[in-house]
């Protein structure tokens, strides 16, 4: 049993969804928390600037305070570049082939247990063959709107579960 | 397992669904979310087996 074709931008909605809610949106706030860090930085130095220049600050100060926040700045950067590249590694993961994408049972064995029971009670099985696991399922009208039957598959295995 | 935090609505999942030639009402997309948002979680383990660092 698979994914119908037509299924699949809903379903790489919900994909894109889980992964927002998941690391995506953890990089993503860190990427902001180092953007306002960068800009506090360059505030810091032009704070400095002027107060060198106003004779306030000595040279001496703005010089150390100037290369603290180089250094500041730059691994702020290399952090901020990591994130980007982290980023562009899940998006790269997102975009899963539709032909991957449509075999939404493929890894129920990986399932929790509770997720297990959670979907066989959404398409409970039928007619069940304990010898060959083999089964049958019952599919209500809107499964059967959204799901169809794996063509190419070698016998007896269409609907199994295991 | 509940997903109370679903992004994608009932009206949005209507809306992709019937661009696609698919329609459907409101308590057949509820179900489907459902089933795909049960799914979809065995899309963010790793994909492949790999060799584990020793």
């Amino acid at each position: 049993m698979i994914l119908s074709n037509n299924t699949i931008a809903l379903f790489k909605n919900i994909l894109e969804d889980q992964n927002i809610k998941t690391e995506k949106a953890s990089y993503i706030y860190s990427q902001k928390v180092l953007e306002r860090k960068i800009k506090e930085e360059g505030l810091t130095l032009s704070r400095g600037r002027k107060l060198f220049i106003t004779g306030i600050l000595k040279i001496d100060d703005y010089n150390a305070l100037k290369k603290e926040n180089l250094v500041n700045i730059k691994n702020l950067k290399k952090e901020a570049h990591d994130i980007v590249f982290k980023l562009k590694i899940i998006d790269k993961k997102n975009q899963i082939e539709d032909k991957a994408l449509v075999e939404i049972f493929q890894r129920f064995s990986e399932f929790d247990t509770s997720d297990k029971k959670h979907l066989v009670n959404l398409i409970p099985p039928t007619d069940v063959d304990f010898k060959t696991g083999a089964l049958s399922l019952d599919l209500n009208q809107a499964f059967s709107k959204i799901l169809s039957k794996k063509s190419n598959r070698k016998t007896n295995k269409k609907h199994e579960f295991h | 397992m509940n997903f109370i935090d679903k992004n994608v609505s009932v009206e949005k999942a209507v809306i992709i669904l019937s661009k696609n030639g698919i329609q459907v009402n409101e308590k057949e997309v509820e179900i489907i979310l459902e089933l795909l948002y049960l799914v979809s979680k065995s899309y963010d383990k790793p994909r492949e087996k790999k060799i584990p660092y020793r």
